[in-house]
């Protein structure tokens, strides 16, 4: 008995092969972005009485002409390290009407290049500094109506976060706590049982008036005193007046009691630490 | 004669002009015999350079519930819908999520926490392991210089087991999601 596609020639076959990759294809094609930025942080000094301007690249990535909108937004960071963003003004530190972008709405060419200029004009006396966030998007047209069903809608914004120093600020750290924590969780294949997890848990504040980049590392000792272990967390960075929770996975370890020192390197005159005790039972 | 003399000029500057410019740098020889190193320093300034595709960028329907099955018996139902996003930055990064309020029928109740998400490498992850609020979050959070990481970002929406629920009138629903990229 001959099939179907038996009785397909040859000719036939191949297009319906290409039609099948060309759908292939056409699916895992990836979108391109609209527009690539050329900054991701701008840094100036709140000097008084001089203002200063930066210019913040913006390169289409796409063969047609774009309309680009900017806004200005403050933001914080949680206490995880997640960025948030809010209304401008809202923030304690908010930069007002210090701050200013333009422009606003442009048009970006096939492959071009604009300029977005970001002033700072400080206040006199100097002020503390302050922080906001420089944001662009393609303005896209309406979507058409659904009949039915659920959708989202995805933008993508660029963020450029621009940071006005205080001219004195302070570079200060403090760690307000420090301790191990033990938690059960689910294993990742079934089981029975869980698994203890051990992590050690630290939190650290900005108790400057600079912008904190605080590097993390623990070492592990023996009752001996030797190093048994030497870990490395995650990169913190904080604003003044945050702070920030640091969580530092535990390794395993033999059966005893060790002391963990937490370091904290916040780019200051010494690193910081915290030490814990360790008791694996 | 004077051709020759605007020739043998332009010939002079030509042997001449370069000659000023090597005045400028130093030759040293230690020795007799040794090498002559002369030193300058060039300098060329990167930017940083930060990029987010998203492959819906713009509209993703989500799916649905298989509605026979689900009007023939209803029960709680989330289900799963996915897009790719990739970043491409030579410096550390983070991608937060945000939503605004859903677009949706008159009397309609659906809100921001019906959606969940959750990001993973491959293929996402089932149902009942997509928890994150879209309403805001990290996404990525310190993410490592790349030349384009993909990623899946999977949302998960509630569909509630009860078909009088506000949650299930007719019509288009529509949530607006934002993707930014920022520095760390």
């Amino acid at each position: 008995m001959l099939s179907l596609t038996s009785l397909l020639t040859p000719v036939a076959r191949f297009w319906r092969f290409a039609v099948v990759v060309g759908l292939m294809l056409g699916a895992a094609r990836p979108v391109l972005a609209q527009f690539t930025i050329e900054e991701l942080e701008v840094h100036v000094t709140a000097r008084p009485g001089t203002p200063v301007t930066r210019i913040i690249p913006v390169r289409s990535d796409i063969d047609s002409t774009q309309q680009v909108r900017v806004t200005v937004r403050d933001w914080m960071r949680d206490s995880t390290g997640s960025n948030v963003l809010l209304d401008y003004g809202s923030s304690p530190r908010n930069c007002g009407g210090r701050l200013d972008a333009f422009p606003l709405t442009f048009q970006l060419g096939p492959r071009a290049t604009e300029f977005v200029r970001v002033t700072y004009t400080p206040s006199t006396p100097a002020d503390s500094g302050c922080w906001a966030i420089v944001l662009s998007e393609t303005v896209r047209p309406p979507q058409p109506a659904q009949q039915a069903g659920s959708t989202v809608t995805i933008t993508t914004l660029m963020g450029v976060k621009v940071y006005a120093h205080a001219v004195d600020e302070r570079v200060e750290g403090t760690i307000v706590s420090a301790d191990v924590e033990e938690f059960w969780t689910a294993p990742a294949v079934p089981a029975t049982d869980s698994i203890l997890t051990r992590q050690f848990a630290a939190r650290f504040a900005n108790s400057g008036t600079a912008h904190l980049h605080v590097k993390t590392s623990v070492e592990i000792r023996d009752e001996g005193g030797r190093i048994v272990s030497l870990l490395t967390g995650p990169d913190s960075y904080i604003t003044p007046g945050a702070f920030r929770d640091i969580l530092v996975g535990a390794p395993e370890l033999p059966r005893g009691r060790y002391v963990a020192v937490i370091l904290f390197d916040f780019g200051g005159q010494e690193i910081t630490a915290a030490q814990v005790e360790l008791i694996l039972p | 004669m004077s051709r020759s003399f605007v020739r043998l000029m332009a010939g002079f500057a030509l042997v001449a002009v370069p000659m000023v410019s090597v005045q400028a740098q130093t030759c040293t020889v230690p020795q007799a015999g040794g090498n002559c190193a002369v030193n300058f320093n060039s300098t060329v300034t990167v930017p940083v350079l930060a990029s987010l595709d998203v492959a819906a960028a713009g509209s993703l329907a989500l799916t649905p519930p298989v509605w026979a099955t689900f009007f023939a018996t209803p029960v709680l139902t989330r289900t799963v819908s996915q897009t790719a996003f990739t970043v491409r930055s030579n410096s550390p990064y983070s991608v937060a999520i945000s939503a605004g309020a859903w677009t949706q029928p008159s009397l309609a109740g659906r809100v921001v926490a019906d959606l969940s998400y959750a990001v993973a490498p491959l293929t996402c992850p089932a149902e009942a392991s997509i928890t994150a609020s879209v309403a805001g979050g990290s996404v990525v959070t310190g993410g490592t210089p790349t030349g384009g990481t993909a990623r899946l970002l999977c949302l998960a929406l509630e569909f509630p087991g009860d078909l009088t629920s506000n949650k299930l009138l007719p019509g288009a629903y529509t949530l607006p999601l934002t993707l930014t990229i920022t520095a760390p």
